[in-house]
């Protein structure tokens, strides 16, 4: 058994909202080991954004933590300070690369400057300058921007849309993080500077023995990159497992439909869709959040909310249908 | 029977102006966003464009239904040049050929409510008779794009992002069009909801008749919904077939890089052991020489950094501008 270095066990967080508190996590188990890509899937509002935050605290003031844990390496986050947390944790230990990285760059500092800033702040003894200059220009060099000497100098708008989010690559792996948190860092991206991207992102996992926790609403990225696979529908994980178990045998039925919509499925044929919508997170449904929605659903996802049960070896899913074949 | 053809279209945006431009005298600058792409689109067919960003795909659409001039080039409308057509034919022209914009959100007024979205295309053109009739040609406009009569008195917030798509869709087809350009119709919605609108699209399109000029960079989506693709690299056509002939048996470098992060989810295959394509577009103000792919193209050799390969058809309908 690899070592897990981050477990999450049975997290539930809230945003306040008129007064009164709506469940935005709900009963999150989730593990993940050393040097293991963890895709995390679901439609836009299924709160993956969130748990991704909720892993590095950065969460507004407005959400609380109901219950539950995130141990990194075996530390319960939530019980340090953020004064320790800062120094230790976030951005060291566990890093973060954004949607946007438009946004994650400081338009009036050239790039040179924020890389040389990051190692500046995270190297333990003090360098001289010309050292930290030099490592810049190497790391730069390593994500794949030609002429680093040069681009050093450079402002973030000189650089394009790819190049920007190898510049936040190349600051995520400055400190060798153990864990790096990556929320749909290509969704911006042409093609095939998405596979450039994601094909750098697999080797400096491999170099460094990192692990990812990326999250994405494209089933084909995911596919493609990730060891496991959860997915996520309306706060909750519904499956856990291996990504090649996940695409040839979904256990879910919400996996099952999801995996059913995408055109590449089938040819010319009408596609499947999911009849209804995501539920409100003001008014989730009785039960399970996927019954009004399944087409399986019976008289028991309409009282009882299904919890994750192990179904096959590293095979998780969270659905009554599953208990019943046990029986 | 072809719809619309494109003949030899060019669009240049030309820099001239600005003060530093003009201190350093430079002389204008010349951005080849279309530079000489021929197509037809047949009726009932759906033509889909693919490229990445900057590629110029948008910039043909906006042509094609006149909403830039374009440099030199002709595009023909059952067989009429629209850059010829005087105010009553383009009136004609406008209430036939629409276009569903690509974010479905901010395509909408905020202040008007669903029922004058999908109505102000009829006021304008004339279309209404009697007011009385308006609310049932816009429940019955609704209807068709799978909307119940009671987001006629919603504003575009209070609409979910596929629910706004459709208001969108529903107004193009106000005018009983005959021609849709679909700017990316589904970009920014989740999978279960853009498999809906694909469907309704589809089912549109047997309906009424619709012919489609289809604008994606979804090419699981392209390959559903299209009859023929064209690949379009910066500015220039550089394949264009039939799309089971395309998607089976892409023939220029491109295409080929393009369609290979397209395997399907069931394989082995990884972002890992995937080779790609070095680099990333270059900028169309300065165009590398001879065939502009060949700096990122793992086949080059000398005679493409010289000479421009021309679009030639190299098996039956399917046309590649390649040295290969």
């Amino acid at each position: 058994m690899p070592q897990e270095i981050l477990n999450i066990n049975n997290l539930a967080v809230e945003y306040k909202n008129k007064g009164s508190y709506l469940q935005v996590l709900e009963n999150i188990d989730l593990g993940i080991s050393k040097g293991e890509i963890l895709g995390l899937v679901g439609e836009s509002g299924s709160g993956k954004s969130t748990l991704g935050k909720t892993i590095l605290r950065l969460l507004p003031d407005s959400a609380r933590i109901k219950e539950g844990s995130i141990r990194f390496k075996g530390e319960n986050i939530f019980d340090l300070s953020e004064k320790k947390f800062n120094k230790k944790i976030r951005g060291q230990e566990i890093a973060m690369i954004i949607q946007n990285p438009q946004n994650a760059l400081n338009p009036v500092f050239k790039v040179g400057t924020q890389i040389f800033d990051v190692l500046y702040f995270q190297s333990s003894q003090k360098k001289k300058q010309k050292d930290l200059k030099k490592e810049a220009v190497n790391i730069l060099k390593k994500v794949g921007i030609s002429d680093p000497e040069y681009r050093f100098d450079e402002y973030p708008h000189q650089f394009s849309g790819g190049m920007k989010q190898r510049v936040m690559l190349a600051m995520a792996f400055i400190s060798n993080p153990s864990l790096l948190i990556a929320d749909e860092p290509t969704t911006a991206l042409d093609l095939t500077v998405e596979a450039q991207i994601l094909n750098l992102l697999s080797n400096l996992v491999e170099e460094y023995k990192t692990s990812i926790l990326y999250i994405s609403h494209d089933l084909g990225v995911v596919a493609g990159l990730s060891d496991r696979i959860a997915v996520m529908y309306a706060g909750q994980i519904v499956e856990v497992a291996n990504s090649q178990k996940l695409f040839d045998s979904p256990n879910h039925p919400y996996t099952e439909a999801l995996l059913k919509c995408l055109p590449d499925y089938q040819k010319k044929d009408k596609l499947q869709t999911i009849p209804g919508e995501v539920p409100d997170l003001e008014n989730y449904p009785e039960g399970c959040n996927f019954q009004s929605r399944c087409k399986y659903s019976f008289d028991r996802c309409q009282k009882e909310n299904p919890n994750l049960e192990k179904i096959a070896p590293e095979h998780f899913s969270a659905c009554f249908l599953n208990m019943d074949k046990e029986i | 029977m072809e719809l619309v053809k494109v003949k030899n279209l060019k669009k240049h945006f030309v820099n001239n102006d600005g003060f530093l431009y003009k201190i350093a005298n430079k002389g204008p600058i010349n951005v080849k966003a279309v530079d000489g792409i021929n197509f037809e689109i047949n009726k009932q067919d759906t033509l889909a464009i693919v490229g990445e960003s900057g590629c110029g795909k948008t910039t043909v659409a906006r042509s094609v239904l006149r909403l830039v001039e374009p440099t030199q080039g002709k595009i023909l409308y059952k067989g009429k040049s629209i850059n010829d057509f005087n105010k009553n034919e383009l009136k004609e022209f406008r209430s036939n050929a629409q276009m569903i914009l690509q974010d479905p959100k901010s395509s909408l007024n905020p202040r008007f409510i669903v029922e004058e979205i999908v109505s102000e295309p009829l006021y304008i053109h004339h279309k209404i008779e009697d007011d009385s009739n308006l609310l049932d040609r816009v429940w019955e406009l609704l209807d068709m794009v799978g909307l119940s009569k009671r987001y006629s008195e919603l504003f575009p917030h209070e609409l979910s992002g596929g629910q706004a798509r459709r208001v969108g869709i529903a107004r193009s087809l106000a005018l009983r069009p005959e021609f849709l350009v679909c700017d990316e119709p589904t970009s920014g919605l989740d999978i279960s909801i853009m498999s809906a609108i694909l469907n309704l699209m589809k089912e549109l399109q047997e309906k009424y008749r619709l012919t489609y000029l289809w604008i994606s960079h979804n090419l699981h989506e392209v390959k559903y919904i299209s009859n023929k693709v064209v690949v379009m690299y910066l500015g220039k056509i550089v394949e264009m077939a039939d799309t089971e002939s395309i998607f089976d048996n892409p023939l220029h470098p491109y295409t080929e890089a393009l369609f290979s992060s397209l395997r399907g989810i069931n394989d082995d295959w990884t972002y890992k052991n995937h080779e790609i394509v070095k680099g990333e577009v270059p900028s169309p103000i300065d165009p590398p020489s001879g065939c502009s792919f060949h700096p990122r193209c793992k086949y080059s050799f000398e005679k493409c950094k010289k000479i421009e390969p021309k679009l030639e058809n190299k098996k039956e309908d399917h046309l590649t501008a390649c040295h290969l």
